[in-house]
């Protein structure tokens, strides 16, 4: 051991060492400031154990920072934007498809008004209002990249269970680009899912995709004949629409908005409500 | 040495390798910070800390001192949790800082000249000091805060930081065969 000589250690010359500076030039000389270095050794054996467990809980993190539990209320505007959008949307679908369905509901189609249903409105106008908005909106193209679909998916789930979602998460960035904007987001997934779900139904077949009763759901069934339904669970607001050939159906439930038309067979009647 | 800030940043983007890299480069500090509190269960203590760093760093905002003083802050409040139910469950009702300080005595202290100190005859020295020193001079020194942080992070003002630190260092000078340096007992400098 070096024979060091007791020395002073002003105020300076304490907080650089714990600052971890250089106290002096004779390294190894000094034994506070070796003790100093000591402890702030790099990491030892077994230091570092709990390595893979928290990283565990860091990607579990970020799975919940997507859907995390918060500012539902926000998420319930979005929701009912969104919706709205929806049925916007559907009812646009729905005027092209059913032109001999509305024509029926307003009595140029002779013959077939009626039917079993006893929905028959003449408020399709009321509908074509709503339209307004999906101009302008993003149009989800068929080839919507799959991974995106699948954040759309995520997305709907997760608005669908009441869940907040995180849309400046770094898991969501490439459906926020995909959408055009954050605030897009909900129409885009929309149109994306229902194009997905029309690109992928053969004829005959159905397909039905579905959120939770509570806040919002999605029916899509595509029969023989150009058929498009989509449902929307209750509370918030709800689409239906059903064509068997030539008609479109779309039905809401009460608090929210929608149109309800039901047909069978070539455009039979028409019917369209939109309460908020 | 990788860049804490930037690993820091790229971490609260998602990516999992920038977060094992601040692991890396906060855990050990963090771990021997928490020896003087808990003790052997500093390794526990240490992973609890972590499970929460990593739920809320995305929500961090702050920079890389920031962060050093929020997870030693975490960390501390984690400890603090550990020795109240550690209390709890053997019927004492005594103050943390004496749980901590008693548990986390050195079994043994080096004799005063020591040729090239291990990490873990340093810690031991610091472990027994009192806590509020070892406390002040680990967050300095293996956590890499400044006194203001140090202070934010135990509740006190720099300069009560500063002075407990310079007395640990005084103290453990002696304890090392020097004759300490004065000022110890101001606050203030640096």
């Amino acid at each position: 051991m070096s024979a060091h000589r007791p020395r002073r250690i002003g105020r300076g010359a304490a907080e650089r060492m714990l600052r971890g500076g250089p106290v002096n030039a004779g390294a190894g000389a000094d034994p506070l400031a070796d003790l100093l270095a000591a402890v702030a050794a790099p990491a030892r054996d077994g230091e570092l154990d709990g390595e893979e467990a928290a990283v565990a809980a860091f990607r579990e993190a970020l799975l919940a920072h997507v859907t995390q539990p918060q500012r539902r209320p926000m998420i319930k505007m979005l929701l009912a934007r969104l919706l709205t959008v929806k049925v916007a949307a559907i009812a646009a679908g729905a005027t092209v498809i059913s032109g001999a369905a509305v024509a029926a509901s307003t009595g140029t189609l002779p013959g077939v008004g009626g039917g079993g249903s006893a929905a028959v409105s003449p408020t399709v106008t009321a509908s074509a209002e709503v339209t307004g908005p999906s101009v302008g909106l993003p149009s989800a193209e068929a080839s919507v990249a799959a991974s995106v679909l699948a954040l759309c998916h995520t997305y709907t789930a997760a608005v669908a269970s009441g869940a907040s979602v995180a849309l400046d998460s770094p898991s969501m960035g490439a459906l926020v680009t995909a959408a055009g904007g954050g605030d897009k987001v909900g129409p885009f997934c929309v149109n994306a899912l229902r194009d997905a779900a029309r690109a992928t139904v053969a004829p005959g077949a159905d397909a039905g995709a579905s959120m939770g009763p509570d806040h919002a759901g999605t029916g899509v069934a595509v029969e023989p004949g150009a058929g498009v339904g989509v449902n929307v669970g209750p509370s918030d607001a709800a689409v239906g629409a059903q064509v068997p050939h030539a008609s479109v159906g779309v039905s809401a439930a009460p608090p929210g908005a929608g149109a309800g038309v039901s047909g069978v067979g070539v455009g039979a009647n028409a019917g369209a409500s939109v309460r908020r | 040495m990788p860049d804490l800030s930037v690993a820091l940043v790229e971490a609260r983007r998602g990516d999992e390798a920038a977060f094992r890299l601040v692991y890396r480069m906060v855990q050990p500090g963090l771990l021997r910070y928490l020896r003087v509190l808990v003790g052997d269960d500093a390794e526990d203590v240490a992973s609890e800390a972590w499970l929460q760093i990593a739920r809320d760093l995305v929500s961090f905002r702050g920079d890389v001192d920031g962060f050093r003083g929020w997870a030693a802050t975490v960390a501390r409040h984690r400890a603090l949790d550990h020795l109240r139910r550690r209390a709890r469950r053997q019927g004492v009702d005594v103050p943390v800082e004496v749980v901590a300080s008693g548990l986390a005595a050195p079994d043994d202290t080096p004799g005063s000249a020591m040729e090239a100190i291990s990490t873990e005859a340093a810690m031991r020295l610091i472990a027994g000091l009192p806590l509020d020193q070892a406390e002040a001079v680990l967050l300095r020194v293996v956590m890499g805060l400044d006194a203001k942080t140090a202070g934010q992070v135990l509740g006190k003002r720099a300069g009560a930081v500063r002075t407990a630190a310079h007395r640990g260092l005084r103290k453990l000078a002696e304890q090392l065969g020097e004759p300490g340096f004065p000022g110890a007992g101001e606050t203030g400098g640096g």
